[in-house]
């Protein structure tokens, strides 16, 4: 008899994450991190909770959002609600115009956010316009927990949010692809923290983040 | 694999026994690194077809394009370039998929027009998305990034490493093109190992998970699992999978001795109606079974 491997059912339970993920802009910060391992653990992120029928949900990041987009598309069913990308109105060519073909195809949902008076799109000026976006899209989606992936300052600042809106939602950090990110890992000594602070098995990772999540709904 | 310095005098120079066996040659350029990526293929870490796959904007990449490609071959990689001809109303995802899933590795060429291509940004997130090694190769003066590409690592070209050529399309100078090459042979291995490690571990992992007794690494990036009283080998493709590997597969399998069954783990986005009746047919009555890799961290039975 042969091995059968099937693929887990997706669950009918309509959940969404929130995945705070960016690259970091090596000009403006200083700190480690790997590309590639970041768009590694987002693409991994994505397939093993899109398969488990959850809903994902970011900001535009010119690199992060449309690679989610794409993987969303080789999922049949769900719609327009797999994805969510939440965009302030003071960025307006921040993600491809190649990505609107997913959303005009149903793959996911760009929802755009208004831009606070007197903010420019440049670094330090568009603070209160991203604060903006962050509360309503934390607001309207009410996710069930938290992803940090990378990222800069603004990872550290949607962690310190999620905290303050979501105070019982459990927020995960991994730290091998370096960023912000790795800043937030949880000390706490459980087998899962530790996976979360050194593992490099992305799909495993997030499998035990799901289990994790499973056990404690 | 016998190496000596001059091939016309192998038959002199070898041993009688080793008299059949292709030669190496240690001589031009580079000989130490291409004598270890062929044991590196022969010993199972390496692929021995290095299949790439160079993106570019024929407007002003065609001539770099083409340049590349030939060194490439040169080096012993199977290079492809891009040649995309979709009919309006077509599925662009799907055509560029299924271009792309033959190969382990996109080159991608960022002149200053390969921006405009509608093309060029499905190829980079169907490199990412697949975790494909990926290397992009940025033209002097600061061209605007393909859209998806922001702040992926870059190889970037100074002024003087690109000249005209014969047809006025832009070409590397000689150490420009050795220096790409370096480049691509590290990025590939690279590639290739981080895609492998994190399926191969993945499936450990998963297998662990699902209550195996046992996960023996073997050889050529395959595992036997002990799972429910029945051992089995896992082997992986991160290409489309062939009917090669599945016989690869099936040797490996005679050869423990214990009549494993076997799985095949391969990233396909999904396999075509007429490569999976294929494939059913080549396993035949044998106990060979295909699975996704998205299927990985479900249900093993």
């Amino acid at each position: 008899m042969t091995l059968k491997i099937t693929p887990a059912t997706p669950s009918d339970v309509e959940r969404s994450l929130f995945l705070s993920a960016s690259i970091p802009d090596s000009s403006r910060w200083g700190g480690e991190f790997d590309a590639l391992e970041i768009t590694d653990a987002v693409v991994s992120l994505a397939r093993v909770f899109l398969t488990a029928g959850w809903r994902l949900v970011t900001a535009a990041h010119p690199t992060i959002a449309p690679l989610l987009l794409y993987v969303a598309a080789e999922f049949s069913g769900g719609g327009s609600r797999r994805i969510a990308v939440y965009q302030s109105e003071l960025f307006e060519d921040v993600l491809p115009t190649a990505t609107r073909r997913f959303e005009a195809d149903g793959v996911g949902t760009v929802v755009w956010t208004a831009a606070a008076a007197g903010d420019r799109p440049h670094p330090d000026e568009w603070n209160a316009s991203l604060a903006i976006m962050r509360r309503q899209m934390l607001a309207e989606t009410e996710p069930s927990a938290a992803v940090f992936v990378g990222g800069m300052h603004g990872i550290s600042d949607e962690y310190r949010l999620f905290a303050k809106l979501r105070p019982d939602r459990p927020r995960y950090a991994v730290g091998r692809p370096g960023g912000e990110a790795r800043t937030l890992v949880r000390a706490s000594g459980s087998a899962l923290d530790e996976q979360l602070r050194e593992g490099v098995v992305y799909p495993a990772i997030w499998r035990a983040v799901l289990d994790d999540l499973e056990a404690t709904s | 694999m016998p190496v000596v310095e001059d091939l016309t005098r192998f038959q002199a120079d070898v041993p009688a026994s080793l008299a059949l066996v292709n030669g190496f040659a240690w001589n031009e350029r580079g000989p130490a690194t291409r004598l270890a990526r062929l044991l590196l293929a022969e010993l199972g870490v390496e692929e021995r077809q290095r299949r790439i796959f160079i993106s570019h904007k024929r407007d002003d990449g065609l001539g770099a394009a083409e340049q590349i490609h030939d060194e490439l071959t040169h080096k012993g990689f199977v290079p492809f370039i891009d040649r995309f001809s979709v009919r309006e109303g077509s599925d662009v995802q799907a055509a560029i998929a299924d271009a792309l899933e033959d190969h382990a590795f996109l080159l991608l060429l960022e002149t200053p027009a390969a921006h405009t291509s509608e093309w060029v940004f499905d190829e980079v997130d169907y490199a990412l998305s697949h975790t494909m090694g990926i290397l992009i190769v940025q033209w002097p003066g600061d061209p605007p990034p393909v859209p998806g590409s922001n702040d992926l690592p870059r190889l970037s070209l100074a002024a003087r490493e690109v000249m005209l050529d014969a047809h006025n399309y832009d070409v590397l100078t000689a150490p420009a093109l050795d220096r790409v090459v370096a480049r691509v042979e590290a990025a590939h291995a690279q590639g290739l190992v981080r895609r492998r490690r994190m399926l191969i571990r993945s499936i450990e992992e998963a297998a662990a998970a699902s209550g195996a007794t046992a996960c023996l690494p073997l050889r050529d990036w395959r595992l036997l699992v002990e799972h429910g009283g029945q051992s089995t080998i896992l082997g992986i493709t991160p290409r489309l999978p062939t009917a090669e590997d599945l016989q690869l597969l099936d040797a490996a399998c005679s050869a423990t001795g214990i009549d494993p069954s076997a799985v095949l783990v391969h990233s396909a986005r999904a396999l075509r109606d007429l490569r999976a009746t294929h494939l059913a047919w080549v396993a035949g009555a044998r106990h060979l079974e295909l699975t996704p890799e998205n299927a990985i961290g479900g249900r093993w039975t």
